[in-house]
């Protein structure tokens, strides 16, 4: 028994010594797998706007009251693409109030930080209108070729018409910026 | 412990990630924004007849009619909704020179006068006012609720029109005194 035990000790250690080195003149095997990574990457817009913003004015001239609105958005075009970024007034001012009907609230959209801004505009409660153009092959951040900031600003100036008609109180309206990118 | 320590500090990244994202606010393909005014009362006015020219009636007769010119302003007007009044008020703030008219201290009957007439936003004033230089007098009070011409750059349109006798003590010459109008609303 004892015996038995000495050489089945030996085997043991023989087996494990073949684990723990690799014996000279055994061929080691590489198996060599491909596997395809196809990453889809789709053009892709999305905006931040602030909850609110206050227009106001100094003095006692009816000069226009005015305030801005800082747009911020990512953006990524394809080659073939473009994509804008548009608003649209969902609610007009209350009764007695200003009008954007009447075409008392007009912007004017400051530098794009990718894209082409808009120039004066009247704002619209029935047709969305123009804020940034994104041009083909767009994206935002990273630099060359993308934009060197990362979320992209485009400030939005508004100005909104003082006219005596207009009854005392606080008035408000809705603005909604859309972004789009093909 | 180690496990313990690893998986504070994912969440401490997974924080520090979200509070990043969230100083951007939320994105998606529409944002809307609410802006808000507070209108208030204002008032402003314009004279558009910078020089009066106080002119005798032709064909008068010797003495036999006052100097009168008019003098036209145009004003915007708001007053507020519930409580709110306006005025707009002149004061000769330059009086005429010695030798002259004289509207601090006229010779006796010959203080120079004036009436006035508004758009509907306005109460004019009811003439013969008496001008002064010690206050201003009223040319026009607006009630409530008070508006002035709709339209942007619209405005209303009012008139004063001076009276000042024809005194033969008067020395001849050009005078002229200088008129401050004022508006006001609340």
């Amino acid at each position: 028994m004892v015996r038995f035990g000495a050489r089945s000790g030996s085997l043991a250690l023989a087996i494990l010594a073949g684990f723990l080195t690799a014996p000279v003149g055994v061929e080691a095997v590489t198996a060599n797998l491909s596997n395809t990574l196809d990453a889809h990457i789709d053009a892709l817009g999305e905006l931040s706007v602030p909850a609110s913003s206050s227009l106001t004015h100094s003095g006692t001239l009816f000069n226009a009251f005015t305030g801005t609105v800082t747009v911020q958005y990512l953006a990524r075009t394809t080659a073939a693409g473009g994509g804008n970024i548009t608003m649209q007034v969902t609610q007009d001012f209350q009764t007695g109030g200003p009008s954007v009907v009447s075409g008392d609230l007009t912007y004017v959209c400051g530098t794009a930080g990718l894209g082409t801004a808009c120039g004066s505009s009247t704002a619209s409660t029935s047709t969305a209108t123009s804020v940034v153009t994104l041009p083909t092959s767009a994206c935002t951040g990273g630099g060359s070729p993308c934009s060197a900031t990362n979320p992209n600003t485009v400030i939005v100036t508004f100005s909104l018409a003082d006219r005596p008609v207009v009854k005392t109180g606080s008035f408000t309206a809705n603005i909604q910026f859309t972004i789009s990118a093909t | 412990m180690k496990t313990q320590l690893i998986k504070h500090s994912l969440l401490s990244a997974a924080v520090l990630i979200g509070g990043a994202s969230m100083a951007f606010g939320q994105f998606a393909a529409t944002g809307t924004t609410q802006v808000s005014v507070a209108v208030a009362a204002e008032s402003a006015i314009s004279i558009t007849t910078s020089t009066t020219s106080l002119t005798e009636a032709s064909g008068a007769g010797i003495f036999g009619a006052p100097f009168t010119g008019t003098t036209n302003f145009s004003y915007k007007v708001r007053t507020t909704k519930v409580g709110g009044a306006g005025t707009i008020t002149v004061k000769i703030t330059s009086d005429f020179a010695a030798g002259g008219p004289s509207v601090a201290t006229p010779p006796t009957g010959d203080a120079m006068t004036y009436a006035c007439t508004t758009a509907a936003s306005a109460t004019p004033c009811v003439g013969p006012v008496t001008a002064s230089t010690g206050g201003a007098t009223s040319v026009a009070t607006f009630a409530t609720d008070a508006h002035s011409a709709a339209g942007t750059g619209s405005s209303d349109a009012g008139t004063v029109v001076w009276t000042l006798p024809n005194d033969p003590i008067y020395k001849t010459g050009t005078y002229t005194a200088t008129a401050t109008f004022t508006i006001s609303a609340t």
